[in-house]
């Protein structure tokens, strides 16, 4: 079945190249139906592909859309995709139609006119959405235009084993003085890794005098002196590094086996649910919790975002408006299931939703939303970049 | 020696395709490095990004660290091959004992070197061994993996290449009649051993240099392994490509496209030095046998043996902890055993995991089949030009795929089981030529002419005659081709673009999430998936040639 409708899509590219204007719903849903959506999205978490699937059910019930997940292990392999057929021409009948995107990698997929839009703030649920309290309008400070609409929140919390650190360390001083006390028990992946690459940037947001600097591109003109309080808090954490600096883990989830594995005692996480889905899951001893830092930590949104010559982009707005449908963010906020913070506006809900929302019950290590504090904004992707590539000649390359 | 005029013309069409193919794949990886890069309205050739590859910090220590773990790896799977088949093919359980290597043969690369890891790490289960005895609860916080040298990479290659090149090896032994000779130099007083690598030996290392080279040149560029075991401040040059070709800014992948120039270079450097090892070890040998020493051997291969049985348990151990992990719940340090033992992963992923089993066989059995006749094309119509196959061994993957991309987008044609198919041929053909390259040659060429001589057409000879006679080889060549297949992911990811998914893309992308336990399960499934070939490769030859004494191993 599935491939016939494979061998079906290739013969009648045509057919899906009209993109429907996606103010006009009802035309969207309409050619939307029947069709199969590809979403490109990683697939390292057991938790987010099982609810990717019940996406794919649930689309499949309400809209005669075929869902499929194509789990990646880095969203390059999408951009790369997309860029070959850029290159070949094949400006319509793409093979990827949906992209889990954020970030760095929006930014350089919009700037070079590889993605459809705008799109996101015509879809009906962008009604719910809390563009307000939420960074849901601009990504690492780049504004979205459209061209990628939200579906998780998330915001930097540390993972903490209670059997080894009795009260949670809420300053990034703090931590680098726990360290010097207890060499070899910390650690962080290892930059470019995009989560490593956020434990320098949240060091450089909490250390540095002016914050607001951090909104605007990075210059040479005072690089230097914004960043020389990041560097000389990393000079003196790293020898008290695990490994002494010269191992690092590769990816986030790396850290989590090296907790259970009791190499290390403190980690840092992109997902304030992530401890508790995975002492679930027995990733993780049950004396792990989680913590926040004292001024705040940073947030960003996760988005969905279609390639210009996706051959479903109807569809793919459907998926990316049953994203933001009150069903898909309270499932995903469960901590059962996802643990991935809302997008919506819990003002903007219908009573019956707004009261399943307050019932869900928070996981054994999840932090409430006012415990999480306050969230800071994502410097300007330009800073990543280049922290990022200044690190690795200072420590990542002996 | 008149071959057939369309076997010829058929050869040339293969090589013509898969010239084409390379081609576009290599286009793929110059024009970039060389600064062209429409997508991002780059037209004008530069080098700009040449020189910014050699000022990336840590690139002569990648290339240092290419180069050093990929020789040393192959060096010492090399060695230690010769002297375990000389010291093993006396023993009259030596085909069990190959029975016994084929599923460690089977195991992808990077779930053995996850198995090895949980073996040898700080964490792992030696220590943990240790530590409830010695009754700590901390792992020691020592380099042991990912050590800056990269000898726990080189351990990893050469547990996994040792049984390649011990296969390789069996399959071209048959052809040297070692029984004949063993009785020669045993009647001129030579030890078994001693004899052995004197006269036996430099037989079969002829037969086997190719497949040495795929050794080197995998060596040399390997990820996945790298990744795992490898160093990462800096890590080898291919892992450091794969970084810039995944960086988020799209003008860092004209740098990696630039480092996989260099790559190349490093490759050719390998080669080049392997080449020489080879000068001067002919040199040492040809002493050596020339002084008529007739024992001395024994010694050496004793602690061969040793080395690689001792190889082989941390594989074996490595391959028992993911089966291990595959059912635990919880499992902390020191604990030598998990808290629970339970079916929930196999129950969880186990009917995904087999779902996909369908298409991964599909695309192997589809793929190594044509690659073989392809491959035996090739061998009878065009031989002196098969060089240039190798190239799609000897460039990173991640910089040659996506000028093949292009390719295919150009011609129309979609992402379906027969463009993944095709892009695994190129990738399979090389194994099985290089397979079969050694013992086709290496055929008696009398049995032909007898043949031929009695007016008997040359293609009915070849079913005849050449085709049973290569049946080991033929078989080890297959189940080779079948486990590359197999194992191949971003091929199947570019190519395939998500409408083909086989167990490596899942378990690869499952693999990034770092849990044990998803890890285990998936790569026993995708061992499942390439042991059975092995299997029949070793044991069938055996059983046909039950009645044909001279047809058998050893």
């Amino acid at each position: 079945m599935k491939k016939l409708a494979i061998a079906l899509g290739l013969c009648i590219p045509a057919f899906a190249q009209a993109q429907t204007d996606p103010s006009d719903w009802a035309a969207v849903l309409e050619s939307a139906k029947g069709q199969t959506v590809y979403w490109n999205a990683w697939g390292g978490s057991t938790t987010t592909n099982d609810f990717i699937a019940w996406v794919g059910k649930r689309v499949e019930e309400d809209f005669g859309i075929t869902l499929e997940h194509v789990k990646l292990t880095d969203t390059a392999d999408a951009v790369t995709r997309v860029i070959s057929e850029k290159e070949a021409g094949k400006d319509m009948g793409g093979a990827i139609d949906l992209i889990w995107i954020n970030g760095a990698n929006f930014a350089s997929m919009k700037g070079a006119g590889l993605l459809y839009g705008p799109f996101a703030e015509q879809l009906p649920n962008w009604a719910f959405v809390d563009t307000n309290g939420k960074t849901v309008q601009t990504d690492f400070t780049v504004p979205t235009d459209g061209y990628e609409s939200p579906w998780a929140m998330a915001q930097v919390v540390f993972m903490y084993d209670t059997a080894d650190i009795s009260e949670p360390l809420t300053a990034m001083e703090a931590i680098s003085t726990w360290a010097k006390a207890n060499p070899g028990r910390f650690t962080f992946p290892q930059p470019p890794d995009f989560l490593g690459t956020t434990f320098l940037k949240q060091a450089l947001v909490s250390l540095t005098d002016d914050p607001q600097r951090l909104a605007e591109p990075v210059s040479d003109a005072d690089y230097d002196t914004v960043t020389e309080p990041l560097w000389a808090y990393i000079e003196t954490l790293t020898p008290n590094l695990w490994r002494g600096g010269e191992v690092y883990p590769q990816t986030g989830p790396a850290q989590l086996q090296l907790i259970a594995d009791n190499e290390i005692d403190l980690a840092i996480s992109f997902s304030p649910g992530e401890a508790t889905a995975a002492i679930a899951n027995g990733q993780l001893p049950d004396t792990v919790r989680t913590s926040v830092l004292e001024g705040g930590t940073l947030g960003n949104a996760s988005f969905v975002a279609i390639p210009y010559n996706s051959s479903a982009t109807e569809g793919a707005m459907v998926v990316a408006n049953f994203l933001l449908s009150p069903e898909a963010q309270l499932r995903a906020q469960d901590p059962a299931i996802l643990g991935y913070g809302t997008v919506l506006d819990m003002d903007a809900l219908s009573e019956t939703d707004r009261a399943a929302f307050d019932a869900l019950e928070l996981g054994i290590a999840t932090l409430s939303p006012s415990e999480l504090g306050v969230v800071l904004p994502e410097p300007h992707p330009s800073w990543m970049t280049r922290i990022a590539e200044d690190w690795n000649s200072r420590y990542g390359a002996n | 020696m008149g071959r057939s005029l369309y076997i010829r013309w058929l050869a040339i069409a293969v090589l013509v395709i898969a010239a084409c193919v390379l081609l576009s794949g290599l286009l793929g990886v110059v024009l970039p490095a060389f600064g062209i890069f429409p997508v991002l309205g780059r037209t004008e050739p530069s080098l700009l990004f040449l020189k910014s590859a050699l000022s990336v910090a840590g690139v002569w220590r990648a290339m240092l660290l290419s180069l050093g773990t990929g020789l040393l790896a192959t060096a010492l799977a090399c060695v230690t091959t010769f002297l375990l088949l000389a010291a093993l093919t006396r023993q009259a359980r030596f085909n069990r004992l190959l029975e016994l290597a084929a599923p460690l043969l089977a195991v992808p690369h990077a779930a053995a070197a996850f198995g090895i890891a949980f073996v040898i790490a700080p964490a792992g289960w030696a220590v943990r061994l240790f530590a409830n005895l010695a009754g700590f609860d901390r792992p020691p916080d020592v380099v042991i993996l990912n050590d800056p040298l990269g000898l726990s990479l080189v351990l990893g290659l050469v547990a996994k290449e040792i049984p390649f090149l011990l296969l390789m090896a069996v399959a071209a032994l048959s052809q040297t009649r070692p029984a004949q000779s063993a009785k020669i130099f045993s009647s001129l007083g030579y030890g078994h051993v001693t004899g052995w690598l004197k006269v036996i030996a430099p037989q079969v290392y002829r037969r086997i240099r190719l497949p040495i080279f795929a050794v080197l040149c995998f060596s040399v560029s390997v990820v996945d392994v790298a990744i795992i075991l490898g160093p990462s401040t800096p890590p080898t040059l291919s892992v450091l490509i794969t970084r810039f070709m995944s960086a988020p800014d799209i003008s860092e992948r004209l740098i990696g496209s630039a480092l996989a120039v260099l790559q190349f270079g490093v490759l050719l450097i390998a080669l080049f030095a392997w080449l020489l090892f080879e000068r001067l070890s002919s040199l040492i040998f040809k002493t050596w046998i020339g002084r008529g020493i007739r024992n001395g051997g024994q010694l050496l291969a004793n602690a061969a043996v040793i080395l690689v049985f001792g190889q082989m348990l941390v594989l074996a151990a490595g391959i028992v902890s993911l089966v291990v992990w595959s059912f635990a719940g919880f499992w902390s340090f020191p604990d030598l055993w998990p808290d629970q033992l339970s079916a929930k992963n196999w129950t969880r992923f186990g009917p995904e995991a087999l779902a996909v089993l369908g298409p991964t066989l599909a695309v192997a059995t589809v793929s190594s089949a044509v690659s073989y006749g392809l491959a035996l094309i090739l061998l009878n119509g065009a031989q002196k030009y098969l060089g240039f196959i190798y190239l799609a061994l000897l460039l990173p993957q991640v910089v040659f795929l996506p000028g093949i991309a292009n390719l295919m987008l150009a011609m129309d044609i979609g992402a379906s089981f027969w463009a993944v198919v095709s892009v695994h041929i190129l990738f399979v053909l090389p194994y099985m030529v290089l397979a079969l390259y050694g013992p086709f040659n290496g055929i008696d060429p009398r049995y032909r002419s007898i043949a031929l001589g009695l007016g008997i057409h040359p293609f009915r000879v070849f079913l005849t005659v050449t085709l049973p006679m290569l049946l080991g080889p033929s078989l080890a060549a297959l189940a080779i081709g079948f486990a590359v297949s197999v194992a191949q992911y971003l091929p199947t990811l570019l190519i395939g673009a998500g409408r083909v998914v086989t167990i490596t893309t899942e378990a690869v992308a499952l693999a990034s999430g770092g849990d044990r336990r998803v890890i285990g399960l998936y790569g026993l499934v995708q061992t499942l998936a390439a042991v059975l070939p092995f299997g029949v490769a070793i044991i069938l030859p055996t059983a046909v040639w039950h009645n044909r004494k001279g047809m058998q191993n050893g």
